[in-house]
């Protein structure tokens, strides 16, 4: 037992250098910068708008317009006797997204009950996500617009009817069901919240289980380029101490990595929803009595299948490592353990596993790491019998590869073994 | 009772035979050295008595222990110096030696001594507090060497010791396994330098294509093969 604290202390020094904690630590800052830019531009968008009113009509309809924007909570810019062109750099120097036209006849117009047409320039600048969301003010604006004038059309037509019963006169309240609870609430403001709990679980165990993956094989294989393998393998200490030891100085390394990755997706998800309107209590309540929220039960099931997951991608990084010729050529030996996380990553991501093709579900299944990335789903869903086969499946696989491992090291293949590319481009 | 007895060794990789049939055993306190040509079978059969390949057939014994059915008592008894090995980077040279004194015996005391033994031994003093990613390939060799014979082995086994290095560096291995030689450590190495198997060595083997040719002290094989150095009796023994 001694050796193993002995060669576990060892392992940790050699995985835990500078050139690993410097990007980690990095990485962390960048997390967080790139978080708070996100939440001071989406800020920006929260805050009240400014609308340019390019006036071609007569100063009641301009007054009337901007009134009726002012009072729906947004700040205008009336240009009168000016031209689009005036009006285009006046938006352009406010940073301002579009603005909009009224022309001539509006008002008279619309006191007759003829439909008009109003132009909205919108600038195009660059094609990011936050710049389109930018329009979406604009495009609340000429809504704002429609509603006060059907509105006064209602009433001047005196039909005898409230505008928004007869604007809708089937009003619907929505209701979701997850098993056999029930909330009255959005379908799409509850998913947004869900999304907004577990987004990064996937992104961080799908990171994790990469680098752990390259750490524990580059391990492997700087040994046995180094050749100090060879005085491990001749020295009195068992070899199962010496898988066993670099699985677990492994494991802890990459929960280490794990924990500070968190942070760091922590800071850039609080910058994120930080510029966003406030989730009402409503939604959480919802997501609370329908169960989609993390027991510490769930939480421990999480772990364990992020943990499992993990010791999975360990095992078989030993194996793949041995194979490795050289340090430089982990990157080739590793690369199926790569497509064999990146692949339920994706599919999990985009696909519902109830619904595809059973032969593409048990394809899913077979694969270790799915489980890992389908546990949210299945705690929300209350399928508990789900995650525990997932748990049992990911340590059989693990045992599987710990068995070879050991195999390996008892043999000449740990000297022996290797995967020559350029043998098989010839 | 002779530290080791290598009887009918066999290897084979696959198709390749590469050790085919040897026999020599050492006495103790004896310097026993391989010789022969890249490819002769020399660091398979240094690797199959460091217990790290597995023999095809053929027996080893160290100090009368079999290397298959005692491989745990064996490996106290024997340390190897892998061709060209290195230590760990990121660990000190002072480092290296205490983990791997703590791999040879769970006494604190003990792997106390091995580890000052060993430190005198490199003579590389203060550079011991620096990691071995610094250290020059004369520095790490001593380093290696000295944790090779720092529990003071029954057996040592060098593979090319010296290759590689300067005349300084080479000069200073070769003293040390000279050292620990006299005070009872038998030593098995292998090399391609005749002048430093004839400065070494007690007796020597000539190994080529996996058979052993020639056997004895260097002054037994001179004679016998009326020749002026090793180097010209290895050339007619293999011609």
């Amino acid at each position: 037992m001694k050796k193993f604290f002995v060669l576990l202390k060892k392992e940790i020094k050699e995985l835990i250098t500078v050139q690993m904690v410097l990007p980690l630590v990095i990485m962390v800052v960048i997390f967080g910068f790139i978080g708070n830019i996100i939440s001071k531009e989406t800020q920006k968008f929260t805050n009240p708008q400014t609308i340019v009113i390019l006036n071609q009509d007569t100063q009641d309809s301009a007054n009337q317009v901007s009134e009726t924007l002012k009072s729906a909570g947004f700040m205008t810019d009336v240009l009168n006797n000016s031209t689009i062109d005036n009006a285009k750099s006046i938006a352009k120097s406010q940073s301002l997204p579009a603005f909009l036209v009224i022309p001539q006849g509006f008002g008279s117009n619309v006191s007759k009950f003829v439909p008009q047409q109003i132009a909205v320039y919108k600038i195009m600048e660059n094609f990011s996500l936050l710049a389109s969301a930018k329009y979406t003010a604009m495009d609340q604006a000429t809504a704002i617009l429609n509603n006060f004038y059907s509105n006064q059309w209602i009433v001047e037509k005196n039909v005898g009817i409230a505008p928004d019963t007869l604007k809708n006169p089937v009003k619907t309240s929505e209701f979701v069901i997850v098993g056999s609870k029930q909330a009255n609430i959005s379908l799409a403001a509850l998913t947004n919240y869900i999304n907004q709990q577990i987004a990064f679980i996937p992104i961080i165990f799908f990171i994790v289980i990469i680098f752990a993956a390259q750490m524990v094989a580059t391990s492997v294989a700087s040994e046995k380029e180094n050749k100090t393998f060879e005085i491990l393998l001749s020295s009195p200490v068992n070899r199962k101490t010496i898988i066993l030891a670099k699985l677990i100085a492994g494991g802890i390394v990459a929960l280490l990595f794990a924990g500070v990755y968190m942070v760091g997706m922590n800071f850039y998800f609080q910058g994120l929803t930080s510029g966003m309107p406030a989730t009402g209590q409503t939604v959480a309540d919802a997501a609370s009595s329908l169960g989609l929220v993390f027991t510490p039960l769930g939480y421990l099931l999480l772990g364990a299948s992020l943990f499992m997951g993990i010791l999975v991608a360990l095992s078989v990084s030993i194996v793949l490592g041995i194979m490795a010729e050289s340090v430089k050529s982990v990157q080739a030996v590793i690369t199926p353990l790569m497509i064999l996380v990146i692949l339920p990553y994706f599919l999990v991501m985009f696909l519902d596993i109830n619904t595809i093709s059973p032969v593409l579900r048990w394809i899913i299944y077979l694969i270790p790491f799915s489980h890992a990335f389908l546990v949210p789903q299945n705690l929300f869903l209350g399928n508990y019998p789900a995650i525990i086969y997932g748990i049992i499946y990911q340590f059989i696989v693990f045992m599987v590869f710990v068995i070879i491992a050991t195999r390996i090291f008892s043999s000449d293949k740990i000297i022996t073994l290797k995967i020559d590319f350029r043998k098989k481009r010839k | 009772m002779k530290t080791l007895e290598v009887k009918n060794l066999v290897k084979n990789y696959g198709e390749i035979r590469a050790v085919k049939g040897i026999n020599f055993d050492i006495e103790g306190e004896e310097i026993f050295a391989l010789v022969g040509p890249n490819g002769a079978g020399k660091s398979t059969t240094l690797k199959i008595i460091a217990i790290i390949l597995s023999p095809t057939s053929g027996e080893i014994l160290v100090e009368g222990k079999d290397i298959k059915k005692q491989a745990s008592q064996v490996r106290e008894m024997i340390s190897y110096l892998p061709e060209e090995a290195g230590a760990y980077k990121n660990l000190t040279g002072h480092g290296y030696l205490k983990f791997m004194a703590a791999i040879y015996t769970d006494d604190s005391q003990k792997q106390k001594e091995f580890t000052d033994f060993a430190e005198e031994l490199t003579g590389l003093k203060e550079r011991l507090k620096d990691k071995v990613k610094t250290y020059s390939k004369g520095m790490t060799r001593k380093l290696l060497l000295a944790r090779t014979v720092m529990s003071r082995p029954k057996l040592a086994i060098l593979d090319e010791p010296t290759s590689g290095l300067d005349v300084i560096n080479a000069f200073e291995i070769r003293n040390i396994i000279k050292k620990m030689s006299q005070e009872g450590m038998s030593v098995l190495l292998s090399s391609h330098n005749m002048l430093e198997i004839e400065y070494l060595s007690h007796r020597l083997a000539l190994i080529d294509k996996g058979e052993i040719k020639a056997i004895g002290t260097p002054q037994e094989l001179k004679q016998k093969y009326q020749a002026q150095n090793l180097e010209e009796v290895f050339v007619k023994i293999a011609l």
